[in-house]
């Protein structure tokens, strides 16, 4: 750590946005502090878990009840099992209120939750900016695709996207490294699909691994993803994208960037006088002990919830609700995406195939309702995915050398198949963060208190999704169709979006189309809070681009003198 | 490219070698049940009443059963860690009428059972019927857990259904009858 505190750029969070500022600002030459609230988690180095073996895990993998009961929430997650539970936030450490239950699953270390990510990686489409604009929601995007398509294109590089030109206007195709196979279910899924529906495609679906390096990545340190299927725990090949081993040790090599873990944010500093942002106060999360750090220009990347919450408590004359916050906009607008249903069945034909090896990813279904013109009695629509295998036939009844030997059984069972649902889900006022006004954590940051629900149009699409994939599933031959819908709380999708929004209007938005507050020009916020509208994609690639475009932009500003 | 995989396989064998260094609590239970038990309190005697039991699910072939995986002390760490205190009273209390139900029915404890009369006895529990008992739940999970230990064990993984831990591959379609390793 410097002794310093004076550096060219500040940026807050170390997680998927924050290592791609910390990157383009340092490769261009500015010194870059990057402030990370958890510990450190160095590439390699502080993966304890990656290589052991099944039989290693003293529960398998599963959590011990007393874990579980202490934290409900972090236990609802999928990764939160025996090899990468270290990296999931546990429920006493870092309380919040629920208004409505919402589960808020959180990564508080270096890297954050490009550790932990599902690494679906599939752009945003201009059907998805224009959503708002065309269906009358929350406020128009600032930016169109063609905005955005470069630096879609030039993070997809570094990152390394494994994935087919599809030709699809509704998800448009990037620099790919190439595809796996798809399985012989999802080409048969997909076969019936694209015969019995005009306007439904079943692709390969894009995602962060390096199927097959290039010289990038190979600089990066990383190599060829080896199909382990074991990513939470992290890479030791570096075979899928996170912070640790791409974005932040790149920025490392510059010489340029500081990092310090355990530096709790408490707020962006505003000057009155100089009516512009000077700096950041960080508490130290092991001393408590208050520090402040100066810069030319603050990147916000905290993760979408706590960047709203470092921006409400950044109060001063000025601004005495909240950084940028004229209008009281600030914490509202929140949405997320509706992971609510699933569908599983099963298919007695192709049994003469199977599949070898692991993929990474699986089939994918993008959006088809509503994408021309509205159609259906609710806003938007849903894309799906869609796997499947086959497994042993496992016959447990019994004991003794009958069982012994039923359990050595090979013989596959029929394929199994599955499909889940990523609906887009409405911003909404009544969708809101604040400040709990009398309870405070440990650090003396006061709680955030979430109030964010479904609602009809939610419900509908649920509705919408079940009908459909029973049709999709009963066209393909498959039967055991369960549909079923788990009314989990928002959050678990962990796609929470808003509460800082782009737009073009100052009375009515946060950010302008650079991602930059409308009111302190020296302020950019780049991760999932600032996005107007969720679209049904995967999020963190278009936080990226988003990231590595503002950067761009502030640093020509920089040069110019403008801020 | 060669430089590059080696240093990789370095990176790999790196990582593998912090395995020394997990702390040995991680690596399974390795002695008596008294010895790391939490919550459940297992005399000597259940304990190798469980190891009897499992011995007779799973028995040594010409390949080790569960007696040798310890699976009965794999189901008591499960037991003791990841079920409910409810659960965990049934189960005990299960265990301790385990013995009582035997004799009743064959006229002999488990362990004294001929062969034959053990399989009837086993073949009269099932958490499925109508009124399960204590020795019925008791029976069940002990049954799932030796199944779950015998199946996750290392000899299992890799000399039965081998676990691929870097398989290096996808192949999306291939005749059944390659995958039959």
């Amino acid at each position: 750590m410097s002794d310093n505190n004076l550096f060219d750029v500040i940026v807050i969070g170390s997680g998927m946005t924050g290592g791609w500022a910390a990157k383009e600002f340092t490769e261009k030459g500015f010194k870059t502090l990057v402030l990370e609230r958890g510990r450190n988690v160095e590439h390699l180095k502080d993966y304890p878990t990656t290589n052991m073996q099944p039989w290693e895990f003293e529960h398998r993998g599963e959590i011990p009840n007393k874990i579980k009961e202490a934290n409900p929430i972090a236990s609802k997650t999928y990764v939160f099992r025996e090899d990468a539970a270290h990296f999931v936030v546990k429920d006493n450490e870092h309380p919040y209120v629920q208004e409505k239950p919402f589960d808020w699953i959180r990564g508080y270390q270096v890297g954050g939750k490009s550790l932990l990510w599902a690494r679906q990686t599939q752009r945003w489409s201009e059907f998805d900016f224009e959503g708002p604009k065309r269906d009358g929601f929350a406020v128009d995007w600032p930016i169109r695709y063609a905005d955005l398509a470069p630096w879609y294109s030039h993070v997809e590089k570094f990152v390394g996207i494994s994935g087919n030109k599809d030709g699809l206007a509704n998800l448009p195709d990037g620099e790919f490294l190439p595809a796996l196979d798809m399985s012989c279910i999802e080409n048969h899924f997909k076969g019936v699909i694209e015969k019995n529906y005009k306007d439904r495609n079943v692709i390969y679906a894009r995602c962060a691994h390096l199927t097959k390096p290039n010289q990038i990545h190979l600089d990066q340190g990383r190599g060829q993803c080896q199909n382990r299927n074991l990513c939470q725990r992290g890479c030791p090949f570096g075979g899928y994208f996170c912070s640790n081993s791409s974005t932040l040790p790149w920025a490392q090599k510059t010489n340029n960037l500081t990092l310090r873990p355990h530096s709790v944010v408490h707020s962006i500093i505003y000057d009155d006088k100089k009516e512009k942002v000077t700096g950041v106060r960080v508490i130290d999360a092991i001393t408590k002990k208050t520090y402040d750090y100066f810069a030319k220009v603050v990147f916000l990347n905290a993760a979408a919830l706590n960047s709203n919450l470092i921006l409400l408590n950044s109060t001063s004359n000025r601004f005495p609700n909240g950084l940028g916050n004229d209008h009281g906009v600030l914490g509202k607008y929140v949405a997320f995406h509706n992971y609510r249903a699933r569908a599983s069945a099963t298919f007695e034909g192709l049994l003469d195939s199977t599949t070898d090896g692991r993929s990474m990813t699986s089939a994918y279904l993008p959006r088809f309702r509503n994408l021309h013109k509205q159609e259906t009695d609710f806003l938007r629509g849903y894309a799906l995915t869609f796997g499947g295998g086959r497994g042993n036939k496992t016959n447990t009844d019994g004991f003794g050398t009958e069982l012994k030997d039923q359990l050595a059984n090979k013989e596959l069972g029929p394929w199994y198949v599955g499909a889940q649902m990523m609906g887009e889900t409405i911003p909404k006022e009544t969708n809101y963060l604040k400040l709990d006004p009398n309870q405070k954590d440990e650090w003396g940051m006061p709680l955030l208190s979430i109030h964010i629900d479904y609602d009809d149009n939610d419900d509908k699409m649920v509705k919408d999704f079940t009908e459909q994939i029973t049709e999709m599933f009963t066209k393909a031959g498959y039967t055991n169709i369960k549909t079923s819908d788990s009314k989990q709380a928002p959050g678990l999708d962990i796609h929470e979006m808003g509460g800082c929004r782009m737009g073009h209007d100052p009375k009515t938005s946060m950010l302008n189309k650079w991602n930059q507050l409308h009111t302190c020009n020296n302020v950019f916020v780049t991760d999932g809070s600032s996005m107007t509208s969720t679209s049904t994609q995967n999020p963190s690639l278009t936080y990226m681009a988003l990231t590595a475009r503002a950067v761009n932009y502030a640093v020509e500003q920089l040069k110019k003198g403008e801020i | 490219m060669l430089t590059t995989r080696r240093k990789l396989i370095k990176q790999f064998l790196y990582v593998s070698a912090g395995f020394a260094l997990v702390p040995a609590c991680i690596q399974g239970p390795k002695g008596k049940a008294a010895r790391f038990l939490k919550d459940l309190n297992i005399a000597d005697d259940k304990e190798l009443l469980l190891e009897t039991i499992v011995d007779f699910l799973i028995p040594a072939t010409n390949t080790p059963g569960a007696k040798e995986m310890e699976a009965h002390l794999f189901a008591l760490t499960m037991i003791d860690d990841c079920y409910k205190k409810e659960d965990q009273e049934k189960f005990v209390s299960g265990l301790n009428q385990f013995d009582a139900a035997c004799t009743k029915l064959v006229g002999h404890s488990f362990a004294e059972a001929s062969k034959e009369q053990k399989a009837t006895f086993i073949k009269s529990l099932n958490q499925s019927k109508e009124n399960p008992t204590e020795v019925d739940f008791f029976y069940s999970n002990l049954k799932r857990l030796t199944i779950q230990a015998y199946t996750s064990s290392q000899f299992f993984l890799t000399k039965v259904k081998v676990y691929e831990m870097v398989p290096g591959r996808f192949h999306g379609c291939v005749p059944v009858k390659q995958n039959l390793n």
